[in-house]
């Protein structure tokens, strides 16, 4: 009873503080209040002092400025320390023991170690991903007090971080953890809830397959697709993933055919096959290609064979044929990446009829599809077939736009280095006497840009940065060339002197071998005239002069002129083969690399320190 | 490991306290110093890593040993053209002075941890004479050490410092001054009401707060910081009252008690500070070892052992604070070991780190105050916690809450006192209700309710502790009052089984 009253007292005055304590004076509220403390008053002395104080301020004289204020901070004062008195913290009603479901996790790890992770998994922004990883990597990730926080990080908005939650850290924990995450799991949630069944189901072993099932029947759809996939290869829910595969819901059936397909079993391959028969051809076409099943390739080569057949009787009606074309498109899709006897002579029955599927009805899918398979059976049939089409091919494309592009790129591999040289080198040597606006010269160049992109591979890719500290890895722009050996089995050695005489530098570097001293004296001089590290220039006329058979002297002394070289500032990061290059280096450059360091930054500046390192300790030992 | 700041930042030089015993034998390395120990002197993690980075990268170029063993020194690669010179003196082996040439303000710098890293992972350091440079310096050094030894034998060294009372007594005139300028503007604004505050006046509070600096009220400046933050952070205003109601209370009480407190100084002859309660750390002051001695809050040797460890942003102080609570352990109570690391020097004090071992200390000083008293202490070795001490730890948990709730409560009426008290508990059992909260259960059937107070969570980490953590232990709690609900909550930062300290927080 006190204590509502204090209560209330508490909320008049919190009152007071919103309005302004010059409104206390005379304060019904306040005096309808004041007889309860007066009563109280007389047994306990704090509730008469309260007493006291509300009536001060009930009967504040409104001319003297300050004494509202003064008298309502008094009360609060008074009243916020009593109240401080009567907190409780017992329980009331019925308790029982708390039922943990131990974790045997230690709690040895220090704030500094342990709080850099937690901020990572709590906030959000940058850089939290490669705070996590390395985390994970250090086993800070084994101490009882990150485990719930790991398990937060599946509901990540950073699909990264939760991916790596779900993939890597929550299964390191092994099946100990599934107790806790079944306990939290709610069948009816989302994206979190998903990704918690995923672990479940990865650590738990064949008990959980339950509450998987379950989950399949009377989750949320999201759990529902997660649940249903998982159950992909346990044969005891065979049946239910058949049912599944009828459901109403366009998604569930969908992930059941998923799971079916991954499953493979014979009833799966029946059901697969109705379906893409049934009015869900559609959804069910990329769980036809993910089922190894050698019975469905089967039956799919077989319709298709037919599918195919039928085709002369309907070759003038276009509406039929673009029907059949769009199924033969669905049965490409399907069979892609399968092998089958059958399938090898369907295509084969395509590459003789080369000119009706490619030229008259312009299936180029159907076709190219055709000398993929054919590529991998090394079938002499097959290969003289397809040599014979890109033959066709040539003549039928020549003059056109794609002759010294797509037509390039497919007969490369097919015809001989002499004859593809034969046929194209026209194109290059035409282009001494064209105007530089003229249709040949574009025509040479685009035959140039499609060896370049042929022979020089371009792209970011991972990359060991061994010079820095823990050897991170890396992204960076990789520039590779086609090796050499390849390129002399498989590009005539007549092109080098064409590209030379265009001043195509990638191609010169690709095609530059041994024994060509006019090669050598070009790149040279492209290394002399373009030394920067941070153009695209350096890194192919050093990979040429390699290519070259440079002598090792020559090579080192070009590289370090390079390096020295006013031009070469700028540079953030040496390129990866440059990179190779420079580290071998004898330690005579030292000096000289030392001096042209200042010039560069950053990561340059790391790679040549370590490059002098590597001197310096070769030195030593 | 706790490290005493020489203040006097700008030489780079540190006298840090080591653990580590160096063995005297002969024939063995005289120096042993482990990676864990460096890491430990270490300011922040980011030069830890840059020390390691110094070996890694080859920045040392020499590597070097006195001929007495005593001295590691070398020279390291930096960004100029001359190298820096680290170096880390053991002339006396557990006061460790390091030195460098570079301009870091932190430190140790990276270059002096990598010295010790690369002596750690038993690089070769060859033995060459001292540089002249280093040499002076140690020899000054040696000179302030013999010239210390010398007053403490003579007794000088307790000499207490002479105080400029005219300077003093104006100085609490100025104190005065300001509380009744505080006063005035917490007047107007309760007259005024908090629901029709506007942008105006949240200036105003601001501006009070820049005042409040040149009257010497430092505490004044942190209360009113807060004010301002509570009123303007948003969010619930229901809330938002309450906080603001409360933080009223605390500044009436603070200009209360601190006028009636420096009033009194003022007719004191001798203007002494007040060694009972908080309330000159509440005006601002902040005590140095030597009055905290003067005073007699002094205690003699003595083991601490840390049962928890927290670190927060404290937005009204603009410090981050690293605070450590400890056992002492021939006492059973529970103290507090602060600091603060102001946000614009952050970046230059080693943040404090959790501390798993007893550390003995030959001097604990001890703050005024109530349950939590602030300690410090200037230096301490170590050793492991043995099953001894944790034996101990849990006899002095509190067997009943009806007796702990009631100290608890003593302290929370004061409203200058800490509104979160910690204490070691004794816990018979954890328990749940039907609504799935957790309690914690003493000897007597008595029942406290599990909560979590502070930024991190650790209530729901019971969940996964195996029975011999939650039945018959001793649990490291921190309490709070919620005004609105009239609870009393506590939130478990460590629990004693028989075995360990299991650390909740960190």
């Amino acid at each position: 009873m006190s204590q509502t009253l204090l209560m209330e007292l508490n909320e008049e005055v919190r009152r007071l503080y919103i309005a302004g304590s010059d409104l206390a004076a005379g304060d019904y509220r306040l005096k309808r209040l004041l007889p309860s403390f007066q009563q109280l008053g007389e047994r306990a002395p704090v509730f008469k002092k309260l007493g006291e104080g509300v009536q001060a301020l009930i009967e504040t004289d409104q001319g003297s400025a300050t004494d509202s204020a003064r008298k309502l901070q008094d009360v609060n004062l008074l009243l916020h320390s009593v109240l401080h008195t009567l907190g409780k913290g017992s329980a009331e009603g019925e308790t029982v023991p708390l039922k943990s479901t131990p974790l045997p996790l230690p709690t040895r790890l220090s704030y500094r170690k342990l709080s850099a992770v937690r901020t990572a998994l709590t906030t959000r922004g940058s850089g939290r991903h490669e705070v996590i990883l390395e985390a994970f990597r250090e086993g800070i990730f084994r101490d009882l007090r990150l485990f719930p926080l790991a398990v937060e990080a599946l509901n990540d908005p950073y699909v990264d971080i939760a991916e790596f939650a779900m993939t890597d850290i929550l299964p390191s924990y092994g099946p100990a953890i599934v107790p806790h995450l079944l306990e939290s799991f709610q069948p009816a949630g989302g994206k979190l809830e998903s990704r918690k069944l995923n672990v479940i189901a990865k650590s738990g072993g064949q008990g959980v397959f339950g509450v998987v099932f379950e989950a399949a029947l009377s989750g949320s759809d999201e759990v529902r697709i997660t649940a249903i996939r998982l159950l992909a290869g346990h044969p005891e829910y065979e049946q239910a993933l058949l049912d599944f595969s009828r459901d109403k819901k366009k998604g569930i059936r969908e992930a059941a055919y998923h799971a079916l397909a991954d499953s493979g079993w014979e009833s799966a391959a029946e059901r697969l096959y109705e379906a893409f028969k049934g009015k869900d051809g559609e959804i069910v076409n990329s769980s036809l290609s993910r089922c190894a099943s050698p019975l469905l390739t089967g039956w799919l080569t077989g319709d298709f064979a037919e599918l195919l057949h039928s085709l002369p009787e309907v070759i003038e009606n276009k509406p039929k044929t673009e029907e059949i074309w769009t199924q033969v498109k669905r049965y490409l899709w399907a069979l892609n990446q399968k092998e089958n006897p059958e399938l090898e002579k369907l295509y084969l029955n395509v590459l003789r009829n080369y000119k009706l599927y490619m030229f008259k009805l312009g299936w180029t899918f159907l076709a190219n599809e055709a000398m993929q398979y054919m590529k991998k059976t090394e079938s002499e049939e097959g290969w003289s077939l397809m040599v014979g089409a890109v033959e066709m091919d040539l003549k039928k494309y020549a003059g056109t736009s794609s002759y010294a592009r797509e037509i390039f790129i497919k007969a490369q591999p097919l015809l001989s280095p002499e004859r593809l040289y034969e046929e194209y080198a026209k194109i290059l040597s035409d282009r001494k006497h064209a105007s530089a606006v003229s249709r040949s010269a574009n025509y040479c160049k685009q035959l140039l840009d499609t060896m370049e992109e042929m022979v020089v591979l371009r792209r970011y890719q991972a990359y060991k940065q061994v010079w820095t500290y823990e050897e991170k890895t890396g992204y960076t722009y990789h520039v590779e060339m086609l090796p050499q050996h390849e390129i002399i089995a498989n590009w005539d050695h007549r092109w080098l002197d064409h590209v030379l005489e265009l001043d195509h530098l990638a191609l010169v570097g690709a095609f530059a071998r041994p024994g060509h001293a006019e090669a050598v004296s070009y790149l040279l001089g492209k290394l002399r005239n373009s030394p920067e590290f941070r153009n695209r220039f350096a890194n192919l006329a050093v990979m040429g002069l390699v290519r070259a058979g440079v002598a090792g002297n020559q090579l080192h002394e070009a590289l370090v002129r390079a390096l020295e070289d006013e031009r070469n500032t700028e540079c953030h990061e040496i390129e990866p083969f440059l990179f190779e290059q420079l580290c071998c280096l004898p330690a005579s450059y030292a000096e000289r690399i030392r001096a042209v360091l200042p010039k560069f930054k950053s990561s340059a500046e790391e790679q040549l320190e370590y490059i002098l390192k590597n001197m310096e300790s070769s030195i030593q030992s | 490991m706790i490290i005493r700041y020489d203040l006097t930042i700008g030489f780079n030089i540190i006298i840090l306290v080591v653990t580590h015993y160096i063995p005297k034998q002969e024939g063995i390395r005289l120096i042993e110093i482990t990676e864990t120990w460096i890491d430990s002197l270490a300011p922040n993690s980011a030069a830890i890593k840059n020390g390691h980075d110094l070996i890694k990268k080859g920045k040392f170029t020499v590597l070097h040993q006195s001929e007495d063993q005593q001295v590691l020194f070398g020279s390291c690669a930096g960004s100029g053209k001359t190298p820096y010179s680290p170096s880390a003196d053991f002339v006396i082996p557990d006061k460790p002075v390091m030195r460098c040439s570079c301009p870091s303000r932190q430190i140790p710098c990276k270059h002096v941890l990598g010295l010790l890293y690369a002596y750690a992972e038993g690089k070769s350091f060859s033995r060459a004479a001292v540089p002249d440079e280093l040499a002076a310096k140690r020899e000054k050094a040696e000179k302030r050490e013999e010239k210390k030894a010398k007053e403490t034998a003579e007794g000088n060294a307790a000499k207490p410092k002479k105080v400029n009372k005219s300077a003093l007594k104006k100085k609490v005139i100025a104190q005065l001054e300001g509380l009744d300028v505080l006063e005035k503007l917490i007047f107007s604004l309760i007259r005024r009401g908090l629901g029709t505050l506007d942008a105006k006046e949240l200036k105003v509070i601001q501006e009070h707060v820049k005042q409040m600096g040149s009257f010497y009220l430092n505490g004044a400046q942190v209360q009113l910081r807060k004010l301002h933050i509570i009123l303007t952070s948003g969010g619930n205003p229901e809330r938002t009252y309450n906080l603001a109601a409360e933080q009223f209370a605390v500044i009436h009480a603070f200009i209360k008690k601190g006028r009636a407190h420096l009033n009194a100084k003022l007719e004191d002859p001798e203007l002494a500070l007040d060694r009972e309660s908080s309330i000159e750390e509440w005006l601002g002051h902040a005590w140095q070892l030597s009055e905290l001695k003067e005073a007699g809050l002094v205690g003699p040797e003595t083991e601490l052992i840390q049962l928890s460890f927290l670190s927060y942003d404290d937005a009204s102080r603009m410090e981050f604070v690293d605070n450590g609570y400890w056992m002492q352990m021939d006492s059973g109570e529970i103290h507090c070991t602060v600091q603060y690391r102001p946000y614009k020097a952050a970046k230059l004090m080693r943040e404090e780190d959790s501390f798993f071992e007893v550390a003995h200390v030959p001097m604990l000083y001890r703050y005024p105050g109530d349950m939590n008293r602030r300690v410090r202490f200037e230096s301490f070795t170590s050793r492991t916690v043995d099953q001894q001490d944790i034996a101990r730890i849990r006899e002095y948990a509190a067997s009943s809450y009806v007796e702990a709730v009631k100290r608890v409560k003593n302290q929370l009426k004061n409203p200058l006192g800490d509104p979160n008290p910690v204490m070691m508990l004794h816990v018979e059992k954890v328990v749940t209700d039907d609504n799935g909260r957790i309690f914690i259960v003493d000897a007597y059937g008595e029942t406290l309710g599990l909560q979590d107070l502070l930024e991190d969570s650790t209530v729901h980490l019971l969940n996964y502790l195996p029975e011999y953590s939650l039945k018959n232990v001793a649990m490291l709690v921190v309490f709070e009052h919620q005004t609105q609900s009239g609870q009393l909550r506590v939130q478990p930062l460590s629990i004693v089984n028989g075995q360990e300290i299991v650390r909740l927080l960190y």
